[in-house]
């Protein structure tokens, strides 16, 4: 099996097929701070793409609550169980996932380590929801972080990984990666509803539809990204928690690059459950209120030091983190390129066109309670 | 009168060793060295696994193993053997495959479930193919029957309401008429840019099936496509513990790569077992065997009846030439069983 170089766990590693990198490939960055898990994307996503006969449960975009929120039941546990405990290696400059991938866990006769949920699995998407991680007492809690009592909101989509396990799997080459903008997609003609790819991905996202048979998952709104216009659940995040980009590999990471910066230059957008091995493009600002254990099992050995850099955000110390996450959805327009400018953020487009301008601090304007010029009374003044 | 016994005796099993010959008569099942299809005059039994016609063909039985040359892997077949016999017209050829299932699965509705499923893959009779499914410039032809099909076609298609009766829904987006919008009387025109397989025309997302019987084309693993004419058809009887299926296709190809049926053709067969996850690759199959055809068993069959009736005239001479014999011999005295027989048979006595 060929090996493979996947940064996230720094590391090679075996895949089916050769490094491939596409030209340019599409990322998102989603801060979990401000999700506040209104399934806005979902539904933006549901009314677009999966409102067909067979499609009923399909959701490429979810939002599920931590920790006890999965769909489909138990994704995360079922593969985590699976794959065993795992170590990292933080003595070096980068952290080394030492335990074995899904692919070089894959059992003897089959291409990667993976199970397969059936419908009652399928079956309830917003199981969990609002759950906290431990029981509420009526005992006194002050309030610290992190939480005592804590939860949080993660939305996923597919990650269009760079070694995903869904390509791995298909014994059609169904699936393919595309070489302009690393996008995975399902040939819809040319699956044959083997559901190999829907065992395989750790993450869960191609998904089984019932009445065309053959598997289907996110396409990344590939025909708006074709436009310079970013996917329907990013666009319609009214949280606006995710920026969308494209990413560079850590050697070739530019600054300027919203994507780059937060992932590579801050180090403050983490992978989800990076040692599984596929090198996942959907990143994650962890929950800055969230027990570490928890987040060092979800994002890596880099969830404290991200949660740090987020902190010291807020309190404005990291005015770039703060300039890239403002301009997140305040466009629809794909942004290649950030800038701060005094105390503007500034977004340009990939044909490096200006396309948005926002204030890092919104001005506060007190207008009097009594406006005499209009004769009216205002019951907002600020 | 010892003489006559014999001749009878011998005549009846030539005739029927003429018979086996010619596949007119079947045997019990032989080793799978090959396969012989056997002739039929006029219309093949395409939908009765029992039509008597199949007693006709010799039934073989065609061992099985487990798919595990390229992942993923079956550990173990499905099943130890299939039993396959062949008829033939002058125009198409019919299989009659039979094997044990414990469960019946015709049925790909849920995410859990897999069908039932059998394919022959045929060969050149002057090529030596992949084993499997074939290599690059080697292609393979293949007919797959499969169970979840032929409900669709027997049943109505499976739809979402007939594995889960209890769903709702309230709308879909340019569907017509109300739940639960039945596919696809209830899916017109843009309605079914929501069915995406079905409007890239992927065969299996057609809920208008009319044959339960795939014909496709491969040149190596996970290569298999749907070829472009679809001439096979099939039907698959489930007895309560076995599978009895039927695929016919023509004898001459009608897409570029179908691999013509004639004598020396070599076939492999897979079977797959729904209630076991096999899907695609988790398969059991056969190795090659070859086909003989009914051509050459009709100059089988013509060989042994000209050889039986002269061995039948031979004895016929011998008994007349003795016969003979004894009638040039008037002075001899009639022993007592022929004095006694002539007394039984006189008439009037």
């Amino acid at each position: 099996m060929p090996e493979v170089f996947n940064w996230q766990i720094g590391r090679k590693m075996q895949y089916p097929y050769e490094e491939s990198r596409p030209q340019r490939q599409i990322s998102a960055v989603f801060d979990i701070n401000k999700c506040i898990g209104c399934q806005t994307c979902t539904m933006a996503c549901k009314t677009t793409w999966t409102s067909g006969k067979g499609q009923e449960y399909m959701f490429w975009n979810n939002v599920e609550t931590k920790p006890w929120g999965s769909f489909p039941m138990g994704w995360d546990i079922r593969i985590l169980d699976s794959i065993g405990t795992q170590a990292w290696d933080v003595t070096g400059p980068t952290p080394v996932s030492r335990g074995p991938t899904i692919f070089e866990k894959a059992p003897a006769g089959e291409r990667v380590l993976g199970w397969r949920p059936e419908d009652r699995d399928w079956s309830h998407p917003n199981r969990g929801e609002d759950e906290t991680n431990a029981g509420i007492t009526d005992a006194q809690s002050h309030m610290k972080i992190p939480h005592q009592v804590w939860q949080f909101y993660l939305a996923r989509i597919c990650n269009h990984c760079t070694y995903p396990g869904c390509i791995a799997a298909c014994p059609r080459k169904a699936i393919y990666k595309r070489h302009e903008d690393g996008i995975v997609l399902i040939d819809q003609q040319r699956c044959r509803g083997y559901r190999e790819c829907v065992k395989a991905c750790p993450y869960k996202r191609p998904m089984f539809n019932h009445v065309t048979r053959v598997s289907e998952k996110c396409i990344f709104c590939y025909p708006a990204m074709e436009k310079g216009i970013i996917p329907r659940c990013m666009r319609n995040c009214i949280g606006k928690i995710r920026m969308v980009g494209a990413i560079s590999t850590p050697d070739k990471a530019d600054p300027e690059n919203p994507i780059d910066y937060l992932v590579h230059v801050k180090k403050v957008a983490l992978p989800l459950y990076p040692h599984l091995g596929l090198e996942p493009n959907v990143y994650y600002i962890p929950p800055i209120h969230v027990d570490l254990k928890f987040l060092r099992q979800m994002f890596g050995p880099g969830a404290e030091a991200a949660v740090e850099v987020y902190k010291r955000a807020r309190e404005g110390l990291e005015p770039e983190v703060r300039a890239i996450l403002l301009l997140s959805v305040s466009t629809p327009v794909l942004l290649k390129r950030f800038r701060l400018d005094g105390d503007e953020a500034v977004g340009y487009d990939t044909a490096g066109t200006e396309v948005v301008r926002v204030p890092l601090q919104e001005k506060t304007i007190v207008r009097p309670y009594n406006d005499t010029a209009r004769g009216a009374y205002r019951h907002n003044i600020t | 009168m010892k003489r006559w016994i014999l001749a009878v005796i011998l005549a009846v099993s030539m005739a029927l060793a003429a018979g086996q010959l010619a596949g007119i008569l079947g045997t019990t099942a032989a080793a799978e060295t090959s396969i012989e299809a056997a002739r039929v005059d006029g219309a093949l039994p395409v939908t009765d696994v029992s039509a008597a016609a199949w007693d006709r063909a010799t039934p073989v039985d065609v061992a099985i193993s487990a798919q595990n040359a390229v992942a993923p892997i079956r550990t173990t077949p499905s099943v130890p053997t299939l039993q396959v016999r062949v008829l033939a017209n002058k125009t198409h050829a019919a299989f009659l495959i039979t094997w044990n299932d414990a469960t019946k699965n015709n049925r790909t509705t849920r995410d859990q479930e897999f069908r039932d499923a059998v394919a022959i893959l045929y060969g050149p009779a002057d090529a030596t193919p992949f084993l499997c499914m074939g290599g690059p410039g080697k292609a393979l032809h293949v007919t797959q029957w499969k169970a979840d099909w032929q409900a669709d076609v027997e049943e109505g298609f499976r739809d979402l309401e007939h594995a889960y009766p209890n769903f709702w829904v309230d709308y879909y987006p340019g569907a017509i008429g109300g739940p639960p919008y039945h596919t696809p009387t209830s899916f017109l025109n843009d309605s079914r840019l929501y069915l995406p397989g079905w409007k890239v025309g992927n065969p299996f997302s057609d809920p208008l099936k009319v044959t339960s019987v795939e014909e496709g084309v491969a040149e190596g693993f996970g290569t298999l496509a749907t070829q472009e004419s679809q001439d096979a058809v099939g039907f698959g009887t489930y007895t309560g513990s076995s599978w009895k299926v039927i695929i016919s296709r023509p004898l001459a190809g009608t897409d570029g790569d179908d691999v013509p049926i004639t004598d020396g053709t070599i076939l492999a067969f897979a079977v797959w077992d729904g209630a076991s996850g096999d899907v695609g690759g988790r398969k059991s199959v056969s190795s090659w065997t070859s086909l003989k055809m009914p051509g050459e068993s009709g100059i089988l069959f013509w060989v042994a009846t000209g050889l039986f009736l002269f061995l039948v005239m031979a004895v016929l001479v011998v008994l007349a030439t003795g016969r003979l014999r004894r009638k040039a011999e008037p002075e001899r005295a009639p022993d007592k069983k022929t004095v006694e027989v002539t007394k039984r048979d006189a008439p009037g006595k």
